[in-house]
């Protein structure tokens, strides 16, 4: 064991597990935030809490983890580089690390121009790369960048973000490749739809000897109608959703196209599996937190290991 | 044609769009810009150029809140006597509707 | 060069409305080069003045000149015999030169007639692309000679971010992914594998971000 990491413990175990998405409120709703980390509490074997999410302004990811934790779940920290600087992000990871946080997801961020804070101005001091390698030599060295000592350095469990759908292709595994060498413990990828597309991608990470070095969870995201496929497929970027998807969607009438999202998703969590490398799934169900059990329970894997 | 001022230029394409401002600041009520038709243009690209900037300077009038209408561009063949005293004498029936913009001191006009 | 754009009319009248005398300067390098502030856009401002003025029937005396360069003391000297004549310069240069008109001429207020963009290039007539930030520490020669600090919206140096789509940047259509821009040009030079390396966390200390720059060469005065 690298970490004192739930994560860490139940991968090495072999376990397949499932993380999901919790995005904090836009302002200081607590209430708001347990009432959804109830929903998930025992479903999950870890909960990723978002930071600033698409550039809109909601409370603190580090405030956010804490409060879960109270509720008894296993956060992951998600932290942006888009906001701020390394004196801050590695300030943040002292206090998380110090509020019993144990595991890091290192992301760049959406740009703010997606946000409610357009004219801001755009940080990215690190990139996520830097901040893994940053993340990892906390744990490895004991020091921040620049190799001044740590007191007590944080020993977190390090993840980052794949994207198997987005532009180059071939560059993709590449940067998997960068971002495990760099210290990535474990990786969430970008919400499948082209189940082809992303075996591809595993087929080559395995190729490149990956999987054995990283534990790689498939991204799944339920569709609650055909006009979010659409938006999704046209708007959100980096995002694939094929035309039968759509099609398949957008053929039911309004009422029933909820359940057959949830059936997609279903049917992907069954499908990636099987696929060799896999070693879990994170369901983001955005604003839909209440359907991760259904889903988890249709798809035979609602018991969560207690350990 | 009273208060007419005809300045000869070899293609329409020398024209950018200050000349047209400057113009009409120092007191012309209206610009006339007679161009050959765009595939008749000797030097090729010059009467899409002079077209292209006397949009420019129609931008800037809009901005400023003066009639864009003060500069009207015509496509005239340079024999077409008929059309060109047509295209005149809308123009000045046109600038007429306007009204007239005050003349500005002789030491401005430059 | 420098890249600039006008500002709109109504934003220079509401900043020389208080005066009576102005003197209109353009410089004739930069912002020449990008159609902002030259001669001929010195030209078309004090004759948009000038009508401006009319329409609300006032009458301020408004002089042109344009100097060869608006950041330079040699070439600034040359309108001194303007100066006194007027309430205020109205410059049409870049930061730099109004900031330099301001240094020269101390007495005088100097009000800008444009909004500084960036450093870049010329791709074509009526077409300047942003391609340097002055970071101060220049990485091209690892980068197939595209800045990724300019280029990509979020100055990533490990790789591109999972927005990019077919060759453009999550921020906007028309704007290409640097990235992009940079594996194709080291594919083409066949230095693909400079990409392979783990670049750490740039020195931004030699950037603005470090406080405004200066350079003393000893060797250069006079």
């Amino acid at each position: 064991m690298k970490t004192e990491s739930r994560l860490e413990k139940l991968l090495s175990a072999g376990q397949f597990v499932v993380t999901a998405e919790c995005g904090p409120p836009r302002g200081a709703d607590v209430s708001a935030l347990e009432n959804k980390g109830r929903c998930l509490l025992g479903y999950v074997d870890a909960v990723n809490v978002t930071d600033n999410q698409t550039a809109i302004v909601r409370m603190s990811s580090v405030a956010a983890c804490s409060i879960l934790k109270g509720l008894g779940h296993e956060p992951i920290l998600q932290m942006v580089t888009r906001d701020r600087n390394r004196i801050a992000l590695q300030s943040d990871l002292f206090g998380a690390y110090a509020l019993g946080i144990r595991n890091v997801l290192c992301l760049t961020g959406d740009h703010h121009s997606f946000g409610n804070q357009k004219e801001a101005v755009g940080v990215f001091d690190l990139d996520s790369i830097q901040l893994v390698k940053t993340v990892r030599d906390m744990r490895e060295e004991g020091t921040i960048i620049g190799g001044a000592d740590i007191q007590a350095p944080p020993k977190m469990f390090i993840g980052a973000a794949a994207n198997p759908f987005a532009d180059p292709p071939e560059w993709r595994v590449v940067r998997l490749a960068k971002k495990v060498q760099a210290g990535a413990d474990f990786i969430q990828t970008q919400c499948i739809f082209n189940i082809s597309r992303f075996e591809r991608f595993m087929n080559r990470a395995r190729d490149m000897g990956l999987t054995e070095k990283v534990s790689i969870l498939a991204g799944i995201t339920p569709l609650k109608s055909a006009g979010m496929a659409r938006y999704m497929s046209a708007k959100v970027a980096g995002m694939e959703v094929p035309e039968d998807i759509i099609n398949r969607i957008s053929a039911l009438p309004k009422e029933e196209q909820a359940d057959e999202g949830i059936k997609i998703a279903v049917e992907t969590i069954e499908r990636v599996r099987e696929i060799e490398g896999v070693a879990g799934i994170h369901i983001m169900a955005i604003e839909w937190e209440e359907k991760v059990p259904e889903i988890l329970g249709a798809a035979g894997i609602a018991k969560r290991p207690q350990i | 044609m009273p208060g007419l001022s005809l300045v000869a230029i070899p293609c329409s394409g020398k024209l950018e769009a200050h000349h047209l401002l400057k113009t009409l600041a120092a007191g012309a009520e209206g610009v006339l810009i007679l161009a050959c038709a765009e595939n008749a243009c000797q030097y090729m690209e010059g009467s899409k150029r002079s077209h292209k900037r006397t949009d420019y300077a129609r931008a800037w009038l809009e901005k400023l809140g003066i009639e864009t209408g003060r500069l009207r561009f015509v496509h005239l063949a340079p024999m077409d006597r008929d059309g060109l005293e047509a295209a005149l004498k809308e123009f000045a029936i046109k600038l007429e509707t306007f009204g007239t913009t005050p003349t500005i001191a002789q030491s401005q006009a430059r | 060069m420098i890249v600039a754009e006008i500002k709109e009319i109504a934003e220079i009248r509401r900043m020389i409305d208080r005066y009576s005398s102005i003197l209109v300067v353009g410089c004739d390098s930069c912002v020449a080069e990008c159609a902002a502030g030259g001669n001929r856009e010195t030209m078309l401002l004090a004759a948009a003045l000038r009508l401006s003025y009319r329409k609300d029937n006032k009458n301020p005396v408004i002089t042109e000149s344009c100097l060869d360069r608006q950041c330079v003391d040699d070439f600034i000297e040359r309108i001194a015999h303007l100066v006194p004549d007027h309430e205020v310069i109205l410059s049409l240069g870049c930061g730099a030169g109004v900031q330099a008109l301001a240094r020269v001429y101390s007495d005088k207020p100097i009000i800008p007639a444009l909004d500084t963009l960036f450093i870049g290039e010329t791709e074509m007539r009526g077409i300047w692309q942003e391609n340097c930030l002055g970071c101060g520490q220049c990485k091209l020669g690892y980068f197939g000679a595209v800045c990724p600090v300019t280029r990509c919206s979020k100055k990533l140096m490990n790789g591109p971010c999972g927005g990019s789509k077919a060759g453009r940047c999550e921020v906007r259509e028309d704007i290409p992914c640097g990235w992009d821009m940079i594996m194709r040009r080291l594919d083409t030079l066949g230095e693909l594998d400079r990409l392979e390396e783990y670049v750490p966390p740039v020195d931004w200390s030699t950037s603005h971000s470090g406080g405004p720059r200066r350079i003393v060469r000893e060797d250069q005065k006079p």
